[in-house]
């Protein structure tokens, strides 16, 4: 009988620390049994480690990033967290707007770092878009921002880029009044209206690289990712993230995340609307308190 | 060849495996184990069942009221909650104790707990209750998201 | 396209029925094997079965079974989504004629991939 053993598991445990960086210990056995139970029927292999060798074989293209995905693949639903999108319209908004009034006039740049299929980035975009209409703001526009996300897997960035859902994955946490007015009925998909979808960029980004490359963030969200990755490499991901942050920019990680090493990098701030974290100034700094 | 695995007391962290991914799959929601100190909430509205027959027999039941039941299966339908009837939330619950229970299985089918599974049935009050006397061995897990919170529970029969 | 999805959860027969609709088919219900031979058996043609493996009554396989022996319906694409994952099951339904194989809990992603792939044509 199948079951996926140890020894399986083993394989597959460091196949997936080097190709994602994606650290699973044994709790995680059970995920990865069920995933890819699903693709051995696909592929037409009588147990997991024929699958492996299907695998070392490279003799399907696809089979490589199916696996991937399987594993990676999260669901994600609408203005998931209701906390994070509390500081973002009381606090951070407010913030960034009175520093555009104040004559800050750069970008004001947004990251989504494990985007899955896009709902997260075009939550926000949406959010913006709705604070500035309510407030009636008229000396910034979502011109002034710049949105940015990034996944490793293709196959989600390909459906978040297309902006496209069906009528269940269009309501998880999405309200039937901002459904209509962001999106427009395509048979019985809803698409983002170009507008919005257009000021997203979507790139394939592998957190265990360098974030350089990426620009500086007045926000970065990176929520229910880092669950996955070894202590090693969530630590540096702490490192890159509070490089890439300005100043006066906010981390979002998942409501349920708790990792005490972010105390290094980052301040935690738990606001009576919810949770954000700031990065810590260097102690060989200059602090004014 | 695969040992047969053994365990001491009921593999209960399988069955919490088992739900959070039928959960996440089918609605969405990433349920997260909640510690807690005190006793757990006893009553709720809706319970699902199972019965797991084997060399440890046991009953796997899954808690919710109708307020944590609603948003996921409206997730799951796409029906918005104020449209769900009573039926459909019941039929919910049922239908993730049946993935519980037919993920769980797979799982453990080269163990001491191996087991076959009944029919899944779902009891629903205002304020219903298991209670399973003499109780040898059993586990239970609280698990959270939001506004949801599920009660999952496996007695030794 | 019409298509017909067996099974005795209401909430699996709606996720269904939505991915169905989503691809521009129509989809019909049925609670049991003996309701879903009711219906196949009226004017209405049925293009693709989905359907459960555990159910009261007439189980999936046996409805499968009993549809494979029909010159009439035959040649109806079935994909199998239910809970049953053991290969053997698995081993066992491919050989009484589906074509497609979904376990539960699915994503509707995964779900309508297979639907396009049941249909050979490339998603809209």
């Amino acid at each position: 009988m199948v079951a996926l053993s140890e020894q399986e598991y083993h394989l597959f445990q460091h196949y997936i620390a080097e190709k994602c960086g994606i650290a699973l210990d044994d709790t995680k056995a059970y995920l990865v049994e069920s995933r890819l139970a699903k693709l051995l029927i696909d592929a037409q292999c009588d147990s997991f480690s024929q699958l492996f060798l299907l695998l070392q074989s490279h003799s399907d293209a696809n089979i490589e990033s199916k696996v991937i995905d399987a594993i990676t693949t999260n669901e994600t639903y609408w203005f998931r967290d209701p906390g994070t999108w509390q500081v973002i319209t009381k606090t951070w908004l407010p913030q960034k707007i009175a520093a555009f009034q104040a004559g800050r006039r750069e970008k004001i740049r947004v990251w989504s770092a494990a985007s899955s299929t896009g709902q997260e980035i075009y939550s926000m975009v949406i959010e913006i878009s709705e604070y500035l209409k309510k407030n009636q703001i008229s000396t910034l526009s979502l011109d002034d921002f710049e949105f940015l996300a990034t996944d490793i897997s293709s196959s989600v960035l390909a459906i978040a880029k297309r902006g496209r859902y069906d009528p269940i994955t269009i309501m998880r946490g999405l309200k039937a009044e901002l459904r209509d007015a962001y999106f427009y009925r395509d048979g019985s998909s809803w698409v983002l209206k170009d507008d919005y979808r257009k000021r997203v960029r979507f790139e394939q980004f592998n957190l265990q690289n360098s974030f350089l490359l990426l620009g500086k963030f007045d926000l970065v969200f990176c929520r229910n990712v880092l669950i996955y990755f070894t202590e090693a490499l969530r630590r540096d991901i702490f490192i890159k993230t509070a490089q890439v942050l300005k100043p006066d920019g906010f981390l979002f990680i998942g409501a349920s995340e708790i990792y005490y090493s972010m105390d290094e990098y980052f301040h935690k701030n738990i606001s009576s609307h919810g949770t954000y974290f700031t990065v810590r100034r260097q102690a060989n700094e200059n602090v004014d308190d | 060849m695969i040992e047969k695995q053994t365990y001491e007391v009921i593999p209960g962290q399988v069955f919490v495996a088992a739900l959070k991914e039928s959960v996440e799959r089918m609605s969405g929601f990433v349920l997260n184990e909640v510690s807690h100190n005190q006793e757990l909430d006893s009553r709720h509205e809706i319970v699902g069942a199972m019965l797991l027959q084997g060399e440890n027999a046991m009953l796997l039941t899954l808690a919710a009221d109708k307020s944590s039941a609603a948003p996921i299966v409206s997730f799951m339908t796409g029906i918005e909650t104020e449209a769900l009837d009573e039926q459909m939330l019941n039929d919910g619950i049922t239908e993730l104790i049946n993935m519980v229970g037919g993920s769980a299985r797979a799982d453990l089918e080269a163990s001491n707990y191996k087991f076959i599974l009944s029919v899944p049935f779902t009891l629903v009050g205002q304020a219903v209750k298991v209670e399973v006397k003499k109780r040898t061995d059993s586990f239970h897990a609280e698990l959270a998201c939001d506004e949801i919170k599920l009660i999952l529970r496996i007695y030794k029969l | 396209m019409r298509m017909l999805t067996i099974d005795d959860s209401a909430v699996v027969r709606r996720i269904i029925s939505a991915a169905v609709e989503v691809l521009g088919h129509e989809c019909v219900e049925a609670e049991s094997g003996q309701d879903a031979l009711n219906l196949l058996a009226g004017s209405d043609k049925i293009e693709l079965i989905f359907l459960d493996w555990n159910m009261p009554g007439m189980n999936g396989l046996e409805f499968l079974k009993t549809i494979k022996k029909s010159d009439q319906f035959k040649h109806i694409p079935v994909i199998m989504v239910t809970t049953e994952n053991m290969p053997e099951s698995v081993i066992e339904a491919v050989k009484a004629g589906v074509s497609q194989y979904i376990t539960k809990p699915f994503s509707i992603e995964e779900l309508m991939k297979k639907i396009v792939d049941s249909l050979g044509g490339e998603v809209n």
